[in-house]
């Protein structure tokens, strides 16, 4: 159920805030000794903060639609009283003092913190061995559920909380939407304080909903959008009620697929024939529908990664990695040990790089509304692929086109958003990228939601008593 | 690019960072992708790199 239906039924005093936090607290046993979606979860707190959520409502005092919605965090965003590890055996006493901005925020709105979700390692997606568990996908367990907000897209969709509160620097919102089929969207930089997160990107780190579908999602943003004087770079725009943007009237908007992004050699097939139906579908909604090419974007890989991992590999360096080299991640620490070696002039060179390609896609948006591309060139790899990357037995090519469609927006910092967008032949999840222009989250969501309520893809839900059933008996 | 396991273990002492040696042919791996990928946007449009500046995207008030 969206959190759109279960705030009706909660305004409406016909489901309890208690009975839902319940409901997922029960799925959360059941299940994620399996999928391993949570680091930590705060029963005792999240069942208190529910009756007081009953005893607010049933006093006339609602407070809109998250009051008395549950919701699981990525374990990279501080909970004052509540251990937040970064996934890092180096954090695993770490207990901040402070709430983390967008914490406070859904706070206020009376939403109600059940736990914290399991990432990859300082959420920067290059872990091999989890200290707190593999996260697993939901649709088929020995798939990834990629990285690095990966137990925020495992929760969603399978059921363990309303939404989901990650963290994007290079895709990190958007990779689990895609992985998991559901909702997630990357704000504009600036859009939502970073304040109280553990992420060292600092000019392209942003923090986002995953969320079952399109309203929720823009019911969420709406929540933990806006200024914060503990963020010097959050924007005073005015924050938009953006669920009333969802119109379903989207004809006349210009969307232009990216052909460079979209149809590559390598593209699996099941991706190319779903994003030429998206692209029939949003036709058939009125969407003027073009091709752009953009040709500098190719670079954003390389550009983002000798940059903001270095700006990350700069604290991580001082802070532990001189001192606990052992106590991180092999994959963790090859990745920023590397960051660390990388001259200052190349560095530089990546700074130039990101301009370039940020004027290159706000020169596209003269032209269009909103650009698209698959979220991902293929299905969520096996398990076992992914660690081989990892480790180093692959092709860098392959590590380039894992994050081909998504790093030209982060570089750019414009909103972008992961929707489901079908299944392949074998039953895996297929995700479609919308982004749009700097602060116009608006558009970007109503195309996404007229196209979401065209398809209903976001009406599927893995079965885990087949998934989680299938990879129990396997004994794994 | 081609780095030895020497260039790597010094550059990594020249910021106090010590890898341990069964180690380092990862960080090199690594290291090379980056500077590899890295050459490749210079030899295609180092040209455009020279004409622009540096500046992150990051103006919360400005006007796009």
């Amino acid at each position: 159920m969206s959190i759109a239906d279960q705030a009706r039924l909660v305004q409406a005093r016909k489901i309890s805030p208690v009975d839902l936090v319940q409901g997922y607290l029960d799925r959360i046993e059941r299940w994620d000794a399996s999928l391993r979606a949570y680091i930590t979860v705060c029963a005792e707190h999240a069942l208190e903060q529910a009756a007081r959520a009953e005893r607010e409502i049933a006093a006339g005092e609602y407070r809109g639609a998250l009051h008395g919605i549950p919701y699981g965090v990525k374990d990279q965003i501080c909970t004052a009283g509540l251990k937040t590890t970064c996934g890092s055996k180096i954090l695993d006493d770490y207990v901040p003092d402070h709430d983390a901005t967008v914490i406070r925020k859904l706070d206020d709105a009376g939403a109600i913190l059940l736990g914290k979700h399991n990432l990859h390692e300082f959420g920067k997606g290059s872990t091999k061995v989890f200290a707190y568990g593999q996260p697993r996908n939901p649709w088929d367990l020995d798939r990834s559920p990629s990285s690095s907000s990966s137990g925020s897209g495992v929760a969603v969709a399978a059921g363990l909380c309303s939404a989901g509160i990650g963290a994007d620097m290079g895709g990190s919102i958007r990779g689990p939407a895609e992985a998991n089929s559901i909702v997630g969207l990357r704000p504009t930089f600036g859009r939502v304080s970073r304040f109280g997160t553990l992420a060292y990107g600092w000019n392209a780190d942003t923090i986002g909903p995953l969320t079952r579908t399109v309203e929720d999602c823009a019911i969420v943003l709406r929540a933990i959008a806006g200024e914060d004087r503990n963020d010097p770079l959050t924007s005073r725009r005015r924050v938009a009620d953006y669920r009333t943007a969802l119109s379903g009237e989207i004809r006349g908007i210009r969307a232009a697929v990216v052909t460079n992004l979209t149809w590559l050699p390598e593209t699996h097939p099941d991706i190319s024939s779903a994003i030429e139906e998206a692209l029939r579908v949003l036709a058939d909604c009125g969407v003027v529908v073009e091709q752009v090419t953009l040709p500098l974007s190719e670079h954003a890989t390389a550009f983002q990664s000798v940059t903001s991992d270095v700006d990350t590999a700069s604290v991580l360096l001082r802070k532990w990695l001189k001192t606990r080299w052992h106590d991180f991640d092999t994959g963790t620490r090859t990745r920023f040990a590397a960051s660390c070696l990388i001259p200052a002039v190349v560095y530089d060179r990546g700074m130039r790089g990101r301009a370039l390609v940020r004027q290159e896609i706000l020169n596209a948006f003269e032209r269009c509304d909103v650009l698209i591309t698959p979220t991902s060139l293929n299905p969520p790899p096996r398990l076992d692929e992914e660690r081989d990357r990892i480790s180093g037995g692959h092709s860098a090519r392959r590590d380039v086109l894992r994050r081909l469609t998504s790093f030209p927006f982060s570089v750019a910092n414009t909103p972008a958003i992961a929707i489901p967008m079908g299944f392949s032949s074998t039953g895996l999840p297929l995700s479609m990228q919308i982004a749009g222009r700097p602060f116009d989250e608006e558009t970007v969501l109503r195309v996404a939601h007229a196209y979401e309520r065209a398809t209903h893809w976001h009406e599927r839900h893995p079965d885990l008593g087949s998934t989680v059933g299938r990879f129990q008996r396997a004994g794994a | 690019m081609n780095l030895s396991h020497d260039q790597v273990e010094a550059l990594a002492k020249t910021i106090g960072l010590d890898i341990p040696p069964d180690e380092i042919p990862h960080v090199l791996r690594q290291l090379a992708a980056l500077l590899t990928a890295m050459q490749e946007a210079e030899d295609r449009i180092g040209h455009l790199l020279d004409a622009v500046e540096p500046i992150p995207a990051v103006f919360p008030h400005e006007d796009f």
